[in-house]
């Protein structure tokens, strides 16, 4: 009896199962299409990595799962190391052969720290699978200007490139900064680092576009941003006579410090001026720099691309779109995921004939790269735009913000000021 | 089943699955085998860290800079970019490994000779700040620029990479097997990388070096005593494990194609101290146990935990567990793990029990629990030969001869002017009330004590500035008033570290053991037992020297000090804490000694019968300076002896005591 | 600027760091020489006092700026409570995870006490999150050549200044009453030198050892408070940093040494910020630990302390 009911139990469930399993068939009749995403999704990265997820999955549901016939599916994968909580090459290297290794994936959606991104490009590259990064800005990955020995060709082994970016790259941003800091006005810059890929990457280019452009840079100095207390190199910057202070790094690595400290140290308006990338254009550097200090120094920030609300027609509508499904503000690089999501429907689609002929994983994957490699003229979150040669896009928005007193908790925030070339 | 081919059994499925497991992953999907590679790295890094940890008894804390110095080896050498002066000649991977074991060797070596004197606990500091140094110095050196005021001879020197790192790195070449992006290959590199490792491991574990680590481990000072040097020692440790290290390093880097500074950093060195200490320092197993755990705790346990919580916290409508994140507890959990094993089992997992037992005062009066005492027959035959053989200087010489020997504590005078002469073949008494300097003497003598003023020569050689190793290497060892044996070792391993000093076997004589090792080490064991069978220790030879009673671990202290072949032996207070039939064991013993071996005895005793007993001559001191020399009959007299100690009624206890002879 | 303003300036600048690092050392400095322990959490009570006295400043209500009359009654306040706090933290660890180790080999201790590291880096990570925290502006900063003097220079000395040596200056001068004048410093300083004699006299080792870990705990809260008004910021692991350069500072001026240790601790401040300045302050962490490793291996007894023979 209990040998039948448990039968029974079985069979019922096999039923529905395949029932599922076939309606679910029926819509994807060609198959299962996987997207492996890759970056940090723990400890103080968890935010970021979740508004990225958001943005890839907005993306997928905006064509309700399925493209030309075939089922997206999207794993996210997490490429913190278990032991230090942030990005750990192992992990990523980890991450991007397992997604090389699944026969049904067809791109590769990472990373968010450029360093692992070094690590997995290879991979994928041999692979001839399409990685799509929604927030890499070293430049060294697809260009040479900003590069280090030998890349950007270390990552094409297969002698083909296979990265993407929907979003541009450091050198432009370095460089418009440099322009904008003349333009402004300044005589002399002192530009400090934090040492790390991003932040020193960014400095780097705009020492060397100041340098052609006639600005005086009297160094680029490295500061140790795991202490608290950065009066001695201000001391010295003050001692230089610079008036303008660039400072390559992100709101975690000791920008508050800075700002705070420049003002005890006397280095104010219009003695000395602040500028910094658009890793430090977050509110709360706002909060712990203090609103006295970032309006004394009369701070101002680059932005890649321009800001949520000068976005129109599908950025404006990418935006609402984010805030209405998942009922807060997009992070800062959840819309570029949103982006590479959409770039990557948009190829798969234009592929699928191909796609369908393909008699390998392989071919697959290559028919895939292939059509995200020739995206021209699409209709981004900001502008149109063509992916060049180097898998960058060719668009190169930036804008310049500037920090003013507000009303509101805080005191003060960061305006638009103007477009930057 | 016999146990033997139980173990051989479990042996082959271990071995079997090893093998297996990769292509089962392959087959099934799991995609688990590059993690699997990954953690056996680490586990290979714990493993080298437990050579300088567990074996030798030094805490790294900074073992990642050498992790990190192998990978940057490799990586330098192997990577075309940097524009590297080295790399105009393709480096073959194979090559590489070993060179980055040796740059890391060597470095630890340079590290090393400076700091290993020091204390342990400012050792594990200094360590800790080199940890420190090396992803700062790694990082600077991506960008070198000198500017003298306005002399600029270096600008923008890249020699690491900075933070930018080093990538791509060369992969490993072998004829038909490719070592891309399929995980198999490396698998089974590394499988048989740790394979040969943990061989060699255990063969160093078990040879003439081992007993020496483990013997520092357990008392610096005694192995010091005991002929063990315990600076090169450790240096040899340190730079094995430092070996090991780059070892590891260098395939990670191979690997992984890309090296980043960040990836060195003080968690990692701290991770793999817990690996060791948590599995237990000193048992490879226990390592390598300690090292599964910790990985899977992190990537299995803190997740599922995480989702089995959630799960709870959804069904129980608690906003608080849902949100929870246990992987955040990482550190939190790791810091208590530290604690509560240094707490409750501080030697870890698997590793032995350390708790040692205190001494037992053997008062049985059973016959049948009587020692046999030592007879002549049963010295051994090498010993005798050696005393035959005798000394560089004429008989008539004195053996050691002290002269106006000081040495001062801040204002105390612990020693003040005293002389001393051993002749060959003598037993010599040192006697005097508590805190006459009877033991520093000693200390000085044996180089634990840097003396003052005055002038020690032995064989007509002075031993001034010598380390105690030394001294015992020229022939003087020596028993401590405490007993110091190395507790955890066995009977037989610590008679067999007396004759470290005369062993010769290398490290690559312990990995390899060529025929000449061989028959070094059966040579020394069965010295050794015949040693042990001397002083009536025959059948305690595989005994833990803790578990011993009293009375034998005085006995095989001795023998200990007699495996160092020496020609002068000083005891201090052989008989403390003796019972009357032990006491008379051991002054037979002392009499033998003298008798049959020409063994000179320099001998510090409380027990006035042993010591005018069996004593030549006699030296008495009190409050450092010697107050009386002589026979032990004009001693007995001697009116400020017995002022100082002996006390008017000394005459009459020594008459109505029967004189052991 | 001229260059002897720059090195003023560098050296008011270090003086304030170094004050903070002084207060720190002296807690190891005085752990140490009662139990020969290196007490690798003293940094990270340093750090939760930080954190606690923001907790302490927000359940007092104070978010904004103290004006005169709170600045000589709140700010006190703070103090006192602050130091408790991390006086009874201090102790509590001892009592838990040090005491029962008080009889084992010297490095069980040790990495018993880098668990307690861990285990209190996690808490802080746990109770504030992983990003700074923005410690309020409670404390008035203006500078003082300017608003007092009248004096237009390119040196600053800021209120805040006056701050750490305000509050550093007693609290030593407190300590060393403390340690010379009364029974309890007597006490601690026999159980220092000879642990057996001084029970042997009747000294209670105990509880005198809990009181050189309430009195670092307290010291190691100052710090953490005077941090937090000072550079307004704070994060989990800033414990570990700050500790090993105070740590620095302790052997440099002779560990177990108390003079010692707060003259390491200036020293420490005032050549971390000279490198800052005359080298890079990339190459400073560096120089610093480069400074502990030499002085362990060729004057482990610093500048201050006596050399003490190894005991056999």
């Amino acid at each position: 009896m209990r040998l039948a009911r448990l039968t029974t139990v079985a069979l019922l469930f096999l039923g529905v199962f395949a029932v599922v399993a076939g309606v679910d068939a029926q819509q994807c009749a060609k198959g299962k299409l996987r997207f492996y995403t890759s970056w940090p999704m723990q400890g103080a990265m968890l935010p970021e990595g979740t508004g990225m997820k958001n943005g890839v999955d907005l993306a997928v549901s905006e064509v309700g799962g399925v493209v030309a016939g075939y089922c997206i599916e999207v794993i996210n994968l997490d490429d913190a190391s278990p032991q230090t909580g942030k990005w750990d090459g192992a992990v990523e290297a980890e991450n991007a052969n397992k997604a090389v290794g699944d026969p049904l994936a067809i791109v590769y959606i990472g990373t968010y720290n450029s360093g692992a991104a070094k690590v997995s490009i290879p991979i994928t590259n041999r692979a001839h699978m399409a990685q799509v990064t929604p927030a890499n800005t070293y430049p060294g990955l697809t260009k040479k200007r900003g590069a280090a020995p030998g890349e950007p060709e270390i990552y094409r082994p297969g002698g083909f490139v296979n990265y993407f970016r929907p979003i541009p790259a450091d050198d432009i941003q370095g460089a418009v900064a440099a322009k904008w800091a003349k333009r402004l006005g300044a005589k002399k810059v002192y530009v400090l680092n934090d040492q790390e890929l991003y932040g020193k990457g960014i400095a780097d280019v705009f020492e060397a576009t100041a340098k052609k452009i006639g600005l005086p840079v009297v160094a680029n100095e490295g500061i140790d941003w795991k202490q608290p207390d950065q009066k001695p190199v201000l001391t010295k910057i003050r001692a230089s006579g610079a008036d303008l202070i660039y400072l390559g790094g992100v709101i975690e690595t000791g920008a508050q410090v800075v700002i705070r400290q420049m003002k005890e140290v006397g280095l104010t308006a219009p003695r000395t001026r602040f500028m910094g990338p658009d890793g430090l254009l977050e509110e709360e550097l706002l909060k712990g720099a203090t609103c006295d200090a970032v309006l004394a120094t009369d701070m101002r920030v680059t932005f890649a691309g321009l800001p949520f609300e000068k976005m129109r027609g599908v950025g404006a509508k990418t935006y609402e779109t984010y805030k209405a499904k998942f009922g807060k503000e997009p992070t800062s690089y959840a819309l570029y995921a949103a982006e590479g999501g959409r770039v990557i429907i948009d190829a798969i689609r234009r592929a699928a004939p191909a796609l369908d002929r393909a008699k390998d994983t392989a071919e697959k994957r290559e028919a895939v790269r292939k059509a995200i490699a020739s995206t021209k003229n699409y209709e981004g979150i900001n502008g149109k735009w063509s992916f060049d040669e180097n898998g960058d896009v060719d668009y190169d928005t930036m804008s310049g913000f500037k920090a003013v007193k507000a009303d509101g908790p805080i005191g003060c925030k960061f305006q638009f000021e103007s477009i930057l070339e | 089943m016999s146990p033997g081919a139980r173990r051989a059994l479990q042996g082959a499925a271990l071995g079997a699955g090893l093998l297996v497991y990769p292509f089962l992953d392959r087959s099934l999907g799991l995609q688990t085998v590059h993690a699997v590679s990954d953690g056996m790295i680490y586990v290979l890094l714990a493993l080298g860290l437990n050579i300088v940890v567990g074996y030798a008894g030094l805490l790294d804390l900074g073992y990642a800079a050498f992790f990190a110095i192998g990978a940057y080896t490799m990586g330098l050498l192997n990577s075309p970019v940097l524009g590297s002066p080295l790399y105009g000649y393709r480096w073959s991977f194979w090559v590489c490994i070993w060179l980055a074991a040796g740059v890391s060797a060597v470095l630890g070596v340079v590290i090393g000779a400076p700091t290993l004197r020091v204390r342990g606990d400012y050792l594990a500091i200094i360590t800790l700040g080199f940890g420190e140094i090396i992803p700062v110095a790694i990082r600077n050196l991506g960008d070198i620029t000198i500017d003298i005021g306005g002399w600029r001879p270096i600008v923008r020197l890249n020699l690491t990479g900075g933070e930018n790192g080093v990538n791509p790195i060369g992969r490993p070449h072998l004829p038909g097997v490719p070592f891309e992006t399929d995980p198999v290959p490396w698998y089974f590199l590394i499988l048989v990388i740790g394979l040969a490792s943990l061989w060699a491991m255990n063969r160093l574990r078990d040879s003439r070096l081992g007993r020496a680590w483990m013997a520092i481990r357990e008392d610096e000072t005694a192995a010091d005593c005991t002929g063990v040097n315990p600076i090169s020692t450790k240096l040899l440790a340190f730079a094995l494990g430092a070996s090991f290290s780059g070892f590891a390093g260098s395939v990670y880097a191979a690997k992984l194609q890309a090296i980043t500074p960040g990836a060195f950093e003080f968690q990692v060195s701290i991770m793999l101290l817990c690996m060791v200490v948590l599995g237990g320092t000193g048992s490879l197993t226990g390592v390598i146990l300690g090292g599964m755990l910790i990985t899977l705790f992190d990537r299995v346990v803190l997740t599922e935990t995480t989702s089995m919580v959630r799960s709870v916290g959804r069904a129980t409508g608690i906003a608080a567990l849902t949100a929870a994140d246990l992987t955040l507890w990482r550190w939190f959990f790791f810091g208590l793990g530290l604690v509560l094993v240094m707490l409750l089992r501080p030697e870890g997992l698997a590793g032995r029990r350390a708790r040692p037992l205190a001494a037992v005062a053997d008062d049985t009066d059973d016959p049948a629990a009587l020692e046999p005492a030592p007879r002549v027959e049963t010295i051994p035959g090498w010993l005798r030969e050696r005393a035959e053989r005798g000394g560089v200087v004429p008989e008539a010489a004195p053996l050691l001869e002290v002269r106006g020997l000081t040495k001062r504590f801040g204002g105390v005078v612990a020693l003040n002017e005293v002389d001393l002469v051993v002749p060959r073949g003598a037993v010599i008494g040192l006697i005097g009330p508590n805190g006459a300097g009877k033991t520093t003497f000693f200390n000085v003598v044996t180089g634990l004590i840097r003396p003052d003023g005055g002038r020690i020569t032995f064989e007509g050689a002075r031993l001034a500035g010598l380390r105690p190793n030394a001294i015992v290497a020229r022939g003087i060892a020596r028993t401590f008033q405490s007993i110091r044996l190395f507790p955890q070792m066995t009977v037989l391993d610590n008679v067999l570290v007396g004759e470290h000093c005369r062993l010769a076997a290398t490290v690559a004589g312990a990995v390899l053991r060529p025929p000449a090792v061989i028959a070094e080490e059966a040579r020394a064991r069965a010295r050794a037992r015949e040693l042990l069978a001397f002083v009536g220790l025959g059948g305690k030879a595989d005994d833990a020297a803790r578990n011993l009673p009293y009375g034998d671990q005085r006995r095989l202290e001795i023998a200990r000090a007699l495996a160092t072949e020496p020609r002068l032996l000083l005891l201090d207070e052989p008989t403390a804490g003796m019972n009357p039939r032990e006491t008379e064991t051991l002054t037979e013993l002392i009499g033998i000694l003298r008798r049959e071996l020409s063994l000179s005895v320099l001998l510090i005793e409380h027990d006035m019968a042993v010591v005018m007993g069996i004593s030549d001559r006699i030296t008495a001191l009190d409050y450092g300076t010697r107050i009386a020399e002589g026979t032990p009959a004009e001693i007995k007299r001697h009116p400020r002896v017995i002022e100082a100690y002996l006390g008017a009624g000394y005459e009459q206890e020594l008459a109505a005591r029967t004189p052991a002879r | 600027m001229t260059w002897w303003e720059v090195l003023v300036q560098q050296t008011i600048n270090g003086l304030t760091r170094g004050a903070v690092f002084a207060l720190i050392a002296l807690g190891y400095t005085m752990v140490y020489g009662i139990i020969e322990l290196i007490n690798f959490a003293h940094g990270d009570v340093f750090m939760l006092g930080l954190f606690v006295s923001l907790a302490w400043f927000t359940l007092l209500g104070v978010t904004t700026t103290l004006t005169g009359w709170q600045l000589v009654t709140l700010l006190p306040l703070c103090f006192a409570l602050t130091m408790l706090t991390t006086a009874a933290l201090n102790v509590a660890i001892d009592r838990v995870a040090y005491r029962p180790l008080r009889r084992s080999t010297r490095l069980a201790p040790l990495i018993t006490a880098i668990g307690v590291s861990f285990m209190l880096e996690n808490v802080a990570l746990l109770w504030k999150g992983p990003a700074p925290i923005a410690y309020p502006d409670v404390f008035p900063s203006f500078d003082i050549l300017r608003e007092w003097f009248g004096v237009d220079s390119a040196i600053f000395v800021t209120s805040k200044d006056l701050l750490v040596v305000g509050a550093t200056l007693p609290l030593m001068l407190a300590l060393h009453y403390f340690v010379t004048r009364t029974r309890w410093g007597k006490a601690m300083r026999a159980t220092a030198q000879d642990r057996e004699t001084a029970q042997a006299m009747g000294i209670d080792v105990e509880r005198t050892i809990l009181l050189t870990f309430f009195v670092g705990g307290a010291l190691a809260g100052a710090a953490g408070l005077i941090q937090g008004m000072y550079y307004n910021i704070g994060q989990w692991w800033m414990g570990y940093q700050a500790g090993l350069r105070a740590f620095t500072a302790a052997v440099l001026g002779g560990i177990g040494n108390m003079a010692g240790a707060a003259l390491g601790g200036l020293m420490i401040g005032f050549l971390s910020a000279w490198s800052d300045q005359y080298i890079s302050a990339r190459w400073t962490n560096a120089i610093v630990f480069s400074i502990l490793i030499l002085v362990l291996v060729f004057r482990p007894h610093g500048l201050m302390g006596e050399r003490t023979p190894d005991k056999t």
